[in-house]
């Protein structure tokens, strides 16, 4: 793997020393920091330089760091499948950023994803709902790091305790503990 | 324009792909616009694998995808490999190779059902799943499970193989060809099914790639591109092969590179079966606790390209860590069954009648949207 010349001469110049080359195996990739008022130009330029199929946005949460690290996962069909990562940080209490759906059209849902998973907005896009979570999930973004879903699931269905089932009286045919309530009382 | 009705397709519907719906616009007969709602097969595993020990998430990664499950493994393995940043034995490289290439097989001839069923031809199905069956079988005698097999292993494979691996794997072979050759002959060349299938769904190569399509939907119309040849992973370097590619991008098309696949996976097994060390070991063991690191596994499964993302970072500054931090999973489906079927509807004319061929040329796997 060696630098995309193409790449980098379409690149603003403050980024054009910060590509680096990491990873190994099938993981092995460009990388990019970039500042993420600069998210639209540079995938912009980075689409006009060959890298036009859109494989997928990583978010990561950091509460402690209060940061949120967006990952925009690139590869280049005509360069053999090379990979560019993106790699940005947004405040976690700001969670704003530019869309960049109408660039890559597979962003639109990725960014969907971004939102009922996380709670990013992005700026310009125009469907940000619930989609995957509808009529699955009330309350706050779930992969968030500080929600604990497994305390949330336990107070809705266990009733608070850890996994106790409800006391069962319908027959199940004499067969099973279940029939005697399922505990020793 | 008469008035557009809206209906919804799914997920309760013989003619929907598993566990997702649709919402279709109608204008007289023909489809004007079509919007995914998927989310009823969510089960969160993104966030339970955080909870879980990264051999159990390995359990759990194959639950991702029924249809096709070892390349979920093959996607997760890879990138814990990078994270723990170790080469797996070269026997284990070829088992895998072969496991893939058997699931593959399996996954394409389910998708008979998904495709021929809709076109009625219900002779195609049940003759694919009994081919599959075959599959299933030898899968329960290598591995010890018929569906999720949990064999590619972080270091390796699970087991090793059983002594007479290799005339068992050639005898399976030997069932399952005759019955592909019938079905080329039976279905894919059948009139009635070339009239039903041709010219419908046509996408451009150019469109194709700036959609983000993969797998055969991609090399359907024309595009060359199979990251067994472009990454080299495993034992595919060493393995010579085709890669079977359409001209025109319609379902058509689409359909004789799945079928031209099955011929191309049954050729790397047996070529993998006479090239592969049987002496060796075949597993690496690994440590409970995981680097910190990142990693970034990416297969070409039976639909597409299929990619995990694993980053592993310490949660408690003051212990090490036997969980993964954050995992993202990026299957396949979700542009096929996103933007490339709104692209489609928007500039052809599909009706209600040839959209589930449309869908199921398509070859959507809805649980990997889902997960």
């Amino acid at each position: 793997m060696s630098f995309n010349d193409e790449l980098v001469s379409l690149l603003p110049p403050k980024y054009k020393g910060r590509l680096s080359i990491t990873g190994s195996n099938t993981g092995k990739r460009l990388e990019l920091y970039i500042d993420p008022c600069d998210v639209r130009s540079i995938l912009k330029a980075v689409y006009d330089a060959g890298y036009n199929h859109f494989i997928g946005i990583t978010v990561v949460d950091y509460p402690m760091e209060n940061v949120f690290e967006l990952v925009y996962l690139l590869s280049s069909i005509e360069r053999n499948g090379e990979l560019l990562a993106i790699r940005t940080k947004i405040k976690r209490d700001e969670p704003f950023i530019d869309s960049v759906a109408d660039i890559y059209p597979l962003a639109y849902y990725q960014e969907i994803e971004g939102y009922e998973f996380f709670g990013i907005i992005f700026r310009g896009h125009n469907g940000l709902r619930k989609w995957i979570l509808l009529d699955n999930w009330e309350g706050p973004p779930p992969l968030r790091k500080d929600i604990d879903t497994r305390q949330i699931v336990l107070e809705i269905f266990y009733g608070g305790k850890r996994y106790e089932r409800p006391r069962q009286w319908r027959s199940l045919g004499g067969y099973s503990g279940l029939e005697r309530g399922g505990e020793n009382e | 324009m008469s008035k557009a009705l809206t209906i919804f397709l799914g997920p309760q519907h013989p003619g929907a792909p598993g566990n997702v719906a649709f919402k279709l616009v109608l204008d007289g007969e023909r489809v004007v616009d079509i919007d995914l709602i998927p989310g009823f097969l969510h089960r969160g595993f993104e966030k339970m694998m955080e909870y879980r020990r990264w051999d159990m998430d390995l359990v759990m990664c194959p639950r991702i995808c029924v249809e096709d499950p070892d390349h979920v493994e093959l996607s997760y393995t890879h990138a814990m490999e990078q994270i723990f940043d170790i080469e797996p034995p070269e026997k284990a490289k070829y088992i895998r190779v072969i496991i893939a290439e058997f699931s593959r097989l399996a996954s394409h001839l389910l998708w008979m059902m998904h495709f021929a069923g809709p076109i009625a031809a219900r002779y195609a199905t049940s003759w694919a799943i009994a081919a599959r069956e075959e599959i299933l079988k030898w899968f329960d005698y290598v591995t010890g499970h018929r569906i999720y097999h949990h064999y590619i292993f972080p270091g390796g494979v699970r087991w090793n193989i059983p002594g007479d691996f290799e005339e068992k794997t050639l005898k399976v072979l030997k069932v399952i060809e005759p019955l592909i050759k019938d079905l080329d002959r039976g279905f894919f060349h059948h009139p009635i099914f070339i009239k039903r299938a041709q010219g419908v769904g046509r996408l451009k190569a150019s469109d194709a790639i700036r959609l983000g399509a993969t797998g055969p939907n991609l090399r359907g119309s024309g595009v060359q591109y199979d990251l067994r040849k472009s990454l080299r992973y495993d034992a595919y370097g060493e393995i010579d092969f085709e890669i079977p590619h359409g001209e025109y991008g319609d379902a058509y098309d689409r359909a004789l590179v799945r079928l031209r696949e099955m011929y191309t996976s049954i050729y790397i097994i047996r070529q993998a079966l006479e090239k592969m060390p049987y002496e060796g070991p075949y597993r690496w063991k690994l440590p409970p606790t995981l680097p910190i690191g990142e990693g970034i596994g990416r297969v070409e499964s039976a639909r597409g390209e299929f990619v995990a993302h694993i980053i592993s970072a310490p949660s408690n500054p003051l212990s090490r860590s036997l969980t993964p931090y954050r995992i993202k999973f990026r299957g396949p489906t979700m542009p096929h069954l996103t933007t490339i079927l709104k692209h489609i509807v928007a500039n052809e004319e599909i009706t209600v009648a040839d959209l589930p061929i449309l869908i199921g040329s398509l070859d959507p796997c809805p649980p990997d949207i889902d997960r």
